[in-house]
């Protein structure tokens, strides 16, 4: 009964928010604060999913160290204010362990460790 | 009364007195494991005469192993006897090599009287002999030789050969007979046991445990073989003192740097070599000159030249030439001296072992000298310096840009290796902007772009700014580029030789 009280809140709550702006990130690449980045899985083949939440619309660089904290990928990103739904792909990386981290210039907004299997 | 009538004895024969000679008669040097003979024979000195001699010896069994013994005199009734782990306690009030004078006091009352004339040792034997003829017994004639193995020292606790056989006591009728060479000290022992030999590994490769050592005999067989530690040492056991070996010395061909030896840094450098030195290699005679000469010589031919440089600039490219020793992944060419003969002695067990990988033309992964650097190869590395290089990938118009934005102004030649994900990206073009007469390359192998520019006069400078764009197309749907191009190796070199680390930003 509890259960099916609270299947109807959510759906009331779910019906009262706007469709257009409504942004369905996966629970597990969520981000409470307003900019960060956080990634799906930190054992990844192939790829990984990563929210990049940030906190204006612009250009910022995503970063990937490796574990003496050398950097070895990089890309600019044009992204939106707010979650930004991106890749990161490792096939090209050395299986290893390696950071990956997002900058606004030259200030960091956030990283998270993965490794490459 | 005894002491006083022995006394008298001994003041009455004083002018009769001889020597009892002990000594070896091997020549020198002396090897562990030799075959030591100690002779024994009597010297006259003022007119004696002896029909009986009697004398105990002693030698340390530590140091010697007792083979056999032979009397060599014609008509003497001969005895020796033997009796291990015991040593003579002599009156030190009394001359050691007065032999007669030992003797008196041991059979005047300390060999009655007291227990400790010989006393327990575990280190010593003892020997006496017995000599007896109805007619004079001559002189300077070999009594006796007693042979002897000579034992390592390395596992007693003895230091040296010194004092391995003493003369304890003699008497002979009415002489006094002294000692002529009472102790026998071995001053030139060779070989035995070095114990722990130190090899210091010198080189600029800082992964010092993936190089090996082997130790091998003047014939090429291998003694002893293992790992450097970390800090590039190596304890070698086994070996032995005054033998001389051979040491060789390579990088395990696992190491996952050797890859990386190699660069255009050391091309460049053969390039300003060849055109400094012509057609004719340096002719400085020191070790280090020829030391280089194998480094840099890649094609073997004796010269350095630009069949070299060439040799190693198709290599950093990927692109190599066959015939041609260049250290590469998985294979070095490996060239290592000392700093002396590697002959463990007494007092010399450390050894440098000098490394050089052939084509490290900069010695970024072998040993450097100083001399280099201020001779005319002088782009030797002495100081990396580090530069912040910015490279990016970017997504534009559904493909993947790399591009370097080089600001400095200074470089001769500039070497990078990329990786890409080929699953989901095809090489489409390479777009060079490094200025008009710089040589630039590029190379597809695999999954890996090999690019770059040289400018082998070394007298221009590539062209600042987006120097170098490469276009990937996706071969699947991709929203960005991240992880998607991998920067193995980015290295330059300024005009003037000064090689750069490329940190990139």
């Amino acid at each position: 009964m509890k259960k099916l009280i609270g299947l109807i809140v959510i759906l009331f709550f779910s019906c009262q928010k706007d469709p257009t702006v409504y942004t369905p990130i996966p629970y597990v690449l969520e981000i409470p604060e307003v900019s960060g980045l956080k990634l799906e899985s930190y054992i990844v083949t192939d790829k990984v999913q990563v929210n990049v939440k940030l906190p204006e619309t612009g250009q910022y660089r995503i970063k990937i160290f490796d574990f003496t904290n050398k950097l070895v990928s990089q890309e600019l990103v044009n992204g939106q204010k707010g979650d930004n739904i991106l890749n990161v792909y490792v096939n090209a990386l050395p299986p290893s362990s390696y950071t990956v981290s997002l900058y606004d210039n030259n200030t960091l907004i956030g990283k998270e460790f993965f490794t490459n299997e | 009364m005894k002491k006083l009538l022995l006394l008298l004895l001994s003041a009455i024969t004083y002018g009769q007195d001889m020597y009892l000679d002990h000594s070896f008669i091997n020549g020198l040097p002396i090897y562990v494991g030799d075959t030591l003979s100690i002779k024994f024979n009597t010297i006259d000195n003022n007119n004696s005469t002896y029909k009986l001699l009697q004398f105990d010896y002693q030698y340390n069994n530590k140091l010697l192993q007792k083979i056999d013994h032979t009397f060599y005199t014609d008509g003497p009734q001969t005895s020796l006897n033997h009796w291990d782990g015991y040593s003579f306690n002599p009156n030190t009030d009394i001359s050691l090599s007065d032999l007669t004078g030992q003797y008196n006091w041991w059979a005047g009352g300390a060999y009655a009287a007291s227990t400790t004339s010989y006393n327990s040792s575990s280190d010593w034997s003892v020997e006496r002999i017995t000599l007896q003829h109805t007619s004079n017994i001559p002189h300077a004639e070999t009594i006796l030789i007693v042979r002897f193995l000579l034992k390592d020292k390395a596992n007693t606790n003895y230091s040296n050969y010194n004092n391995i056989s003493k003369l304890s006591w003699a008497r002979a009728d009415g002489n006094v007979v002294y000692g002529m060479t009472n102790v026998i000290n071995l001053q030139d022992v060779k070989g035995g046991g070095a114990g722990d030999v130190v090899l210091k590994l010198n080189t600029q490769a800082e992964q010092k445990e993936d190089y090996m050592y082997s130790i091998m005999d003047k014939v090429g067989t291998e003694i002893t073989s293992g790992n450097f530690d970390a800090n590039g040492e190596a304890i070698i056991q086994g070996l032995e003192n005054d033998i001389e070996y051979q040491v060789g010395v390579w990088v395990n061909s696992d190491a996952t740097w050797l890859g990386d030896v190699v660069s255009l840094t050391d091309a460049y450098m053969l390039f300003l070599q060849a055109i400094n030195a012509g057609e004719n290699p340096d002719e400085q005679d020191n070790i280090v000159d020829e030391i280089r000469k194998v480094v840099y010589d890649v094609n073997a031919d004796g010269v350095i030249n630009f069949d070299d440089s060439y040799a190693l600039l198709m290599h950093v490219i990927g692109e190599p030439l066959e015939n041609t020793y260049i250290t590469a992944d998985k294979w070095a060419y490996n060239i290592s001296d000392l700093d002396k003969p590697f002959k463990p002695t007494e007092n010399d067990k450390t050894f440098n072992a000098y490394h050089y990988l052939a084509g490290d033309a900069d010695f970024s992964h072998s040993h450097y000298e100083a001399q280099v650097a201020v001779s005319r190869f002088s782009l030797a590395k002495e100081n990396v310096i580090d530069h912040d290089l910015d490279l990016t990938t970017e997504l534009v118009n559904g493909k993947i840009e790399f591009v370097v934005n080089l600001d400095r102004d200074d470089l001769s030649a500039i070497e990078f290796i990329t990786d890409f994900d080929e699953t989901k990206l095809e090489f489409e073009k390479i777009v060079f902007d490094s200025g008009d007469v710089i040589t630039n390359y590029s190379t597809i192998k695999n999954n890996s772009v090999y690019f770059g520019s040289i400018e082998p006069e070394g007298k221009l400078q590539i062209k600042t700014g987006k120097s170098y764009k490469i276009v990937f197309n996706p071969k699947v749907e991709i929203t960005n580029a991240a992880g998607l191009i991998y920067f193995r190796r980015q290295e330059a070199v300024t005009t003037a030789g000064q090689k750069l680390n490329l940190n990139l930003k």
